[in-house]
């Protein structure tokens, strides 16, 4: 039997293989978070986008179309909405934290459960009243 | 030898074993017991530190790993039991967790790497199997995995420490005399 | 590398010491927010809580909001659990109400003696020819009603014509209650108040589409820093930043319920003498010790206008700022209190 080593040059390999799992794992299953957006009618979670790929999506219910979400640098924001005032299209994501189109009963919002409370030092401010 | 003596020989080792073995079970037990009053590291019922792991490591080192395999198992229902979370999400990660290092430690330690670097990646893949079970069955998504560099450098700690005490208890097992092993793991000079 | 025993030792200590102490610094800012968004009272509702279950608290909270939103807003069409709905539409009166709907009704009409009628909760007649009150609808349409219907409307309405006696209520000249003025402020009050029952170390926030309701300060102990919406600018620009721990501000804007008919904007708050839209004021923002005061003394500040504003709120309990339609900012004495991390 050998002697039992507390180190051995080979260990570095190992050190090495688990850095690099470790990052590979951040950056692939990494997918949730605040590069994805999900979409709730009437409290049931519908759609689930990723803000990465810029694209302009359809937003449907039974009724049909409600509204077009367009997904533009790292950020979404409501267009060609279906309710009487659009008020929902006014603003974006990254300014508002939340999209909600009330007559229509949507909510966007980030696939996180977390909030940012320290916004203060992103943001300038944690919330606003308006 | 004669019949008689290698009988005698194999009582006395499995004596020496079942011993040996419930001592370390009612020791990674007790550990595991305490480790779950801790509060929890992740925002995930039951995630575990994993020190109760320095106690595989031993046996892994000197014993078989079935019989290491055994001690995890033993551990992980004993613990909850005594706490009252027999079955509970807790149960299930750490067994998994658990069950898993010992398969990687046994590898590496055939391997011949050394001690830390074993124990380190054990508590890796304890902590990567939790991560996984409890994000695939419990939560429902992959959210949980931001916290993977967060589990790297606890990991890395539980790992170091263990290693020490896996060490140190060798140590200490070969001062009493008591023939706790199934092979030697250890030989320097003074045995 | 092999060790010396007493090396081994020291190692082992120190490196149980040093993983202690990382465990403690971890969970100490153990302090997590948990957030939610939905649709009550015609408006996104955002929750922001850290207790011990915060998804209970936050649930127990939207399940108030729309009891009281089932209990308190006008919206026939809707459903028939309004009281206020039974009350406008009884043909006799007295009507028996239950204690809570005195409660909010006999605070609206003391609000409504305090501010001169500046805030009235019995524009119910004035509110439903404009249609803001179905505004949250799918369907609603917006129309411009003529001189004839809003003399009318402003006729059939009034807080003098409404008294609370009790359990009992009294309207006269055919006037109906809307109480949209007090009824956000109201659920917010009751939702930091479940907030607090369920767990009373609770912290974190309520958002009521700009009404804002303080559970607890951030983190335990520091102020919420809350930022005053620029009317004119983008939907996160900001005129100004107040800094609360408890309480409760509410902003009343000409940006926010409004529809525009031929270049022209009309919104939601209307003056209860002309029975138009206000136009001498952008913005009004209040902060009150209580949502429902400053629910209320920000609308009627609105009505107002910065100059009797800023005189008449703080006897009520407000401290407020305004921006006239020249764009001229009046605020009252005690509002710089507000607007420092003291």
């Amino acid at each position: 039997m050998t002697r039992l080593r507390l180190f051995r040059v080979k260990d570095l390999l190992l050190y090495i293989a688990i850095a690099c799992v470790t990052i590979g794992v951040l950056l692939t299953l990494n997918r949730t978070g605040s590069d994805m957006i999900i979409v709730k009618i009437n409290k049931t979670t519908v759609y689930r986008f990723s803000l990465l790929e810029e694209a302009t999506k359809t937003i449907e219910s039974d009724n049909g179309k409600l509204m077009d979400v367009v997904i533009k640098d790292e950020d979404a924001y409501i267009k060609n909405s279906t309710c009487p005032l659009h008020l929902c299209e006014e603003g974006s994501i990254a300014q508002t934290g939340a999209l909600v189109c009330v007559p229509n009963r949507v909510i966007i919002t980030y696939d996180t459960d977390q909030m940012d409370y320290d916004n203060e030092d992103r943001r300038g401010y944690d919330l606003m009243t308006k | 030898m004669h019949e008689t003596e290698k009988s005698v020989m194999r009582d006395a080792d499995r004596t020496r074993r079942i011993v040996f073995l419930s001592v370390v079970v009612v020791l990674a037990s007790v550990i595991h017991f305490f480790e779950m009053f801790v509060p929890p590291l992740l925002p995930v019922p039951g995630f575990k530190w994993g020190f109760s792991n320095f106690v595989l490591l031993i046996v892994i080192t000197s014993r078989t790993v079935r019989e290491a395999l055994l001690v995890a198992v033993l551990k992980g229902v004993i613990g909850t039991l005594l706490a009252g979370r027999f079955l509970s999400p807790a149960f299930f990660l750490g067994l998994f967790g658990s069950i898993s290092s010992v398969f990687i430690m046994a590898i590496l330690m055939k391997q011949r790497f050394g001690l830390i670097a074993v124990s380190v990646t054990g508590a890796f893949i304890n902590n990567m199997i939790q991560l996984l079970i409890a994000a695939l069955v419990f939560i429902g998504s992959f959210r949980l995995f931001h916290l993977a560099g967060y589990l790297v450098i606890i990991g890395s700690i539980t790992g170091f420490v263990n290693a020490l005490l896996c060490f140190g208890g060798i140590l200490w097992l070969e001062k009493t005399g008591f023939q706790y092993y199934s092979h030697r793991p250890h030989r320097d000079g003074r045995n | 590398m092999t060790l010396k025993r007493n090396t081994w030792l020291l190692i082992l200590m120190a490196s149980i010491v040093f993983s202690f102490l990382f465990f403690l610094l971890l969970t100490n800012n153990r302090v997590e927010y948990i957030g939610k968004v939905d649709i009550a009272l015609g408006t996104r509702v955002k929750v922001v809580v850290s207790a011990d279950h915060p998804e209970r608290v936050i649930n127990a909270i939207l399940r108030e909001f729309h009891r009281i939103e089932d209990k308190f807003t006008v919206n026939e069409k809707k459903n028939d659990k309004s009281v206020i709905s039974r009350i406008n539409q009884s043909d006799t009166y007295p009507v028996v109400i239950d204690e809570e709907t005195a409660f909010v009704i006999e605070r609206s009409l003391g609000l409504a003696q305090g501010t001169n009628g500046a805030f009235d909760p019995a524009l119910g007649n004035l509110i439903k020819l404009w249609g803001f009150d179905r505004i949250s609808d799918a369907d609603f349409e917006p129309d411009v009603p003529t001189q004839e219907e809003i003399d009318r409307a402003v006729r059939l309405s009034g807080y003098e014509h409404v008294s609370v006696e009790g359990n009992k209520i009294t309207l006269e000249n055919g006037v109906a209650l809307d109480l949209g003025g007090i009824v956000k402020g109201y659920a917010i009050d009751r939702g930091v108040e479940i907030g607090r029952e369920m767990d009373t170390d609770a912290t974190g926030y309520i958002d009521a589409g700009g009404d804002i309701g303080i559970i607890g300060p951030k983190f335990g102990g520091d102020f919420w820093s809350v930022a005053v919406r620029d009317p004119e600018g983008e939907p996160d620009d900001y005129v100004e930043k107040v800094f609360l721990e408890k309480g409760a501000v509410v902003t009343s804007g000409d940006y926010e319920r409004t529809f525009e008919i031929d270049g022209k904007r009309y919104h939601h708050i209307l003056n209860p003498k002309t029975g138009r839209p206000v136009r001498k004021t952008k913005s009004s923002t209040v902060i009150a010790p209580n949502a429902m005061d400053a629910d209320v003394l920000s609308t009627a500040g609105f009505v107002l206008g910065g100059e009797f504003a800023s005189i008449m709120l703080p006897p009520l309990g407000g401290q407020g700022y305004f921006i006239g339609e020249d764009g001229k900012v009046k605020t009252t004495a005690g509002w710089h209190f507000f607007t420092e991390r003291r």
